[in-house]
């Protein structure tokens, strides 16, 4: 999908005059506070702007509904939301949101393989190491096959090796069901491998370098 | 079957409980002596205001004393509920909280009175006035209950809503427990004393009639209609204020609009 953005404000957050996102993987970077996380946001529109216009494949955001949109583009937070219950049912709470059909255990087990997570179905959820958590999310973001994904310091919780075999295996499911992932990340080496473009914020601005 | 009057000076003799209470303050050096005046004067003084108005009321039956009085006993019981509101409210809120108060109470009111006890003229002072303090006073509490549960936890699971709805869920979805936790926190005290009742206290009104010379075997009848009214009456109004509550704190685009001033005091 084409993510336009045209003279666009929010709060003293940020202020971009122009910016396009057409590629099928971006990396955003920029210090802390610059107005990164904020840009995720208003793309997943949990947050509206202030003021300028946010298209996407050239139709206004307002003329989209909003659950059917934040149902095709999925934000996953850089803390990890973990809801009451066991890792099933963290797992599969989004899909039954959207009304679709839960994939069986088997599926469920060996994308926790995938993500060396070493736990049950009936473990509480809880329980897991941060790093482990930040897995679940990903689990269940990539389980809604969603077109776009908006990460937000995906692996922030995660040590250098954990991280780089997460985000390979993350990758890998995104591109099999064809999404676009667009990710904000602190590591300029994630950032150079995985995007094909990287986006830089600086004081709420938009500054690329070729 | 009359019951015996009290004169001043025996009332007055009750008072002593108030100079023994000063007393045991200022030894103790606790300090309240002020408050311990003010709340006796206050008590003294709007209970005798409310005897005179409820003679009044009760000499002259009509069906608009009565509906002035039920009036400025949900203006107050509103009153109220914004003051101890733990978290600052929306307008919106203040106008959907005010509305299922009213609905929620009138209804149980005129439904238990019209249809239960079936009192002819229905506008009969001595059975409406004393029946709609007691479901207005109990749907108050309740929903108080409910609002700031409510509020409380809109603050405290900010970021698992939001997570809910990045993963397409409605606000309606997003909000279920939290809708479902102010309806049970709201009705449980109500339903925890319904436990102890008539174990381990004797409930006010049924005491009440009972030293107004009532049988005891009627008494519990009435006793036992007004706690399911009650329960109705705050069944009622909950249902209202949640369902219609959790909307204000979404905008058109289905966001969170819990903002900063909704922090706690």
């Amino acid at each position: 999908m084409k993510f336009s953005f045209n003279k666009i404000k929010y709060k003293h957050i940020l202020n971009i005059e122009r910016l396009e996102i057409n590629e099928n993987a971006v990396a955003i970077v920029g210090k802390s506070g610059c107005g990164k996380s904020t840009l995720l946001r208003i793309m997943a529109n949990i947050i509206s702007l202030d003021s300028g216009d946010y298209l996407i494949d050239d139709i206004n955001i307002n003329d989209y509904n909003a659950v059917s949109f934040r149902r095709i583009v999925t934000l996953m937070n850089q803390k990890p939301i973990i809801y009451f219950g066991s890792v099933k049912d963290n797992i599969v709470i989004g899909m039954l949101y959207q009304n679709k059909t839960t994939p069986d255990d088997k599926k469920i087990t060996d994308l926790l393989n995938a993500f060396n997570i070493n736990c049950t179905l009936e473990s509480s959820a809880k329980s897991l190491s941060l790093g482990e958590q930040q897995r679940i999310c990903m689990i269940r973001s990539l389980l809604l096959q969603s077109k776009v994904y908006l990460l937000d310091e995906p692996t922030s919780s995660l040590d250098k090796e954990t991280e780089d075999a997460a985000m390979t295996t993350f990758f890998d499911t995104a591109k099999s069901i064809g999404s676009q992932v667009i990710f904000v990340t602190h590591n300029p080496i994630i950032a150079e491998k995985y995007a094909e473009r990287i986006i830089t914020v600086e004081g709420g601005m938009v500054c690329e370098y070729p | 079957m009359n019951i015996l009057d009290i004169s001043y000076f025996q009332l007055a003799l009750s008072f002593l409980f108030i100079i023994l209470l000063i007393l045991v303050s200022a030894i103790r050096k606790i300090g309240k002596q002020k408050l311990i005046i003010i709340a006796s004067l206050r008590m003294t003084v709007q209970l005798v205001a409310a005897g005179y108005l409820l003679t009044i009321v009760f000499e002259n039956p009509s069906w608009y004393l009565t509906a002035a009085t039920i009036m400025i006993m949900l203006f107050f019981a509103i009153i109220n509920i914004f003051k101890r509101s733990i978290n600052p409210i929306s307008n919106k809120l203040k106008i959907i909280v005010a509305g299922s108060l009213i609905l929620g109470s009138l209804f149980t009111v005129l439904f238990f009175i019209i249809i239960i006890v079936r009192v002819f003229p229905w506008y009969s002072p001595q059975y409406f006035i004393p029946i709609s303090g007691m479901i207005i006073g109990n749907s108050m509490t309740g929903i108080l209950l409910g609002l700031n549960k409510m509020s409380d936890d809109f603050i405290e699971k900010r970021d698992i809503i939001e997570n809910s709805l990045m993963l397409g869920a409605t606000a309606k979805q997003a909000t279920n427990d939290i809708v479902n936790k102010s309806i049970e926190t709201s009705l449980l005290p109500t339903l925890n004393s319904m436990l102890g009742m008539g174990i381990i206290s004797l409930p006010g009104m049924m005491t009440g009639q009972i030293l107004s010379g009532t049988l005891p075997t009627v008494a519990i009848k009435y006793q036992i209609g007004i706690m399911l009214a009650i329960l109705g009456a705050i069944t009622i109004t909950v249902i209202i204020f949640v369902l219609l509550g959790y909307k204000t704190y979404f905008n058109n685009r289905e966001q969170l609009v819990v903002e900063t001033k909704f922090k706690k005091n």
